[in-house]
């Protein structure tokens, strides 16, 4: 069969078995990846599909252990505290606390590349605060929505980009300054948006009275012994690699949390690990699922056929293919289906700053239909019965934030030429 | 550090054996399952 209708069955196939069957995602694409096997005279690969389940096991263990860590963190009370002292420390300046807040609902993202990871710890944990500020609960779950989005991107850990990298054999290296210019403007036109749209006046005692009681009269600084660890590795294997010996990040994160014991509230690590691998599985068979994918696509020919025809796509319509990653409701999604092709489509430009811009534009799929899944989850900690109105609520940013994904691509060679003179 | 990671990966695959055990869903069971085959053959492929 002609790669054209190779791809057509893969597609088909995720699509019934999502929508129709309502399998996992990861199952869906391991499916697509059999049939698309078939249609193009492979058969039953075994060995393929195990060789494409490997795809992703970095990504996969860095999922795992960084999940157990930031159970550690919230159950030990460092989370609670740290939230607690944000908004003491800056109230007085509501941009600020806005700015603050938002780059701590972040924080989860950026060390597991995980969006469900930010609403889940962090974002859960200022949801009371934001409704006491009298911020409308559409409004906040919108909030941690699109900050939990950007965390995905922001680095040291973006999946997304991992993915996209997978798929045109492009290491994990020198995303940093990139994906901060995808992450931090947005994050700070998501801050000034809700200060000055939904944030008035608040009393800061009923506020604080609304939030986990702080642990650090207790622990003191022993209570942020893992993150400062963590903070300082990842930091130090990078900057002074003749201190910080090379131990991977799952194992940094395992250390952390280990870290965790006797620094403050006490917990069963069992049970917390086990919550942790629970709440990231969805995740991690989407990426075994993926490797499969791609390793079909590949083995079929197809991976070929799409960067060949990228490659003579008109420049119009480059940017519009581009347009429509959000739209497939997943991050990861996206960003294996049609981000590898797209990094093709605009060769010529700087590759590592248009891979973090198409990254950030997969990365809004997460709160699309039809999952919509972090409008979901925010819609269950707001108590707001339609999901869909926090979507609506977010969309006035999600469009600004796409139109600066495509200047991102658009100006990919002037930005890589500025974060070199910045160093 | 193999041995280590080694390890690491015992013990992520004993959380998702237990998660495949205890889970009701026979669809998140197949998920989990999906999982459990990179591991599974890192651990037992020992170079």
């Amino acid at each position: 069969m002609s790669p054209e209708i190779i791809l057509l069955v893969m597609l088909i196939t995720f699509a019934v078995s999502v929508f129709a069957l309502r399998l996992p995602s990861g199952v869906s694409l391991m499916l697509a990846a059999i049939l698309g096997s078939f249609a193009g005279g492979h058969f039953f690969p075994v060995r393929h599909l195990a060789e494409g389940a490997f795809g992703f096991l970095e990504a996969i263990m860095i999922i795992a252990s960084a999940m157990i860590f930031m159970k550690v963190v919230n159950a030990s009370g460092a989370l609670g505290t740290i939230s607690y002292g944000i908004i003491k420390m800056f109230y007085r300046s509501p941009l600020v606390l806005m700015i603050v807040l938002c780059l701590f609902v972040m924080f989860p993202g950026m060390l597991t590349g995980l969006s469900s990871a930010c609403i889940l710890t962090t974002g859960a944990l200022i949801i009371p605060a934001l409704l006491a500020m009298g911020i409308e609960k559409k409004a906040a779950g919108s909030f941690i929505a699109i900050a939990a989005v950007l965390g995905e991107i922001a680095p040291p850990i973006s999946i997304p980009v991992m993915i996209i990298g997978g798929g045109v054999d492009m290491p994990y290296i020198g995303f940093n300054g990139p994906l901060l210019v995808a992450s931090m403007p947005a994050a700070l036109l998501t801050s000034v948006y809700f200060r000055y749209r939904y944030l008035g006046q608040f009393d800061i005692n009923e506020v604080l009275n609304k939030l986990d009681k702080p642990v650090y009269a207790e622990y003191r600084i022993k209570l942020f012994i893992p993150v400062i660890f963590i903070l300082v590795w990842l930091t130090g294997e990078q900057v002074f690699t003749q201190y910080f010996p090379h131990l991977g990040v799952p194992l940094i994160f395992i250390i952390g949390a280990l870290l965790g014991f006797g620094t403050g509230r006490k917990f069963n690590i069992l049970k917390l690990a086990e919550e942790a691998i629970k709440d990231a599985l969805p995740v991690m068979s989407i990426l075994v699922g993926v490797g499969m994918f791609l390793q079909i696509l590949t083995l079929t020919g197809v991976r070929g056929d799409l960067a060949v025809k990228a490659l003579y796509m008109p420049e119009e319509v480059k940017y519009l293919a581009a347009l429509v990653m959000p739209f497939f409701g997943s991050a990861y999604a996206a960003a294996s289906v049609i981000g590898v092709p797209l990094v093709f489509v605009f060769l010529g430009k700087n590759s590592i700053v248009v891979v973090s811009a198409l990254a950030l534009l997969a990365a809004m799929g997460d709160m699309m239909p039809p999952p919509s899944l972090l409008c979901a989850y925010a819609g269950q900690m707001v108590k707001e019965s339609n999901h869909f109105r926090i979507l609506k609520k977010s969309l006035p940013l999600l469009i600004l934030i796409g139109i600066f994904g495509l200047l991102m691509i658009y100006f990919a060679n002037d930005i890589n030429s500025f974060l070199k003179i910045i160093g | 550090m193999f041995w280590i990671y080694w390890f690491i990966l015992v013990m992520l695959s004993g959380l998702i054996i237990r998660i495949i055990i205890l889970e009701q869903d026979w669809k998140k069971k197949i998920a989990a399952a999906m999982i459990l085959l990179p591991f599974i053959l890192r651990i037992l492929l020992v170079k």
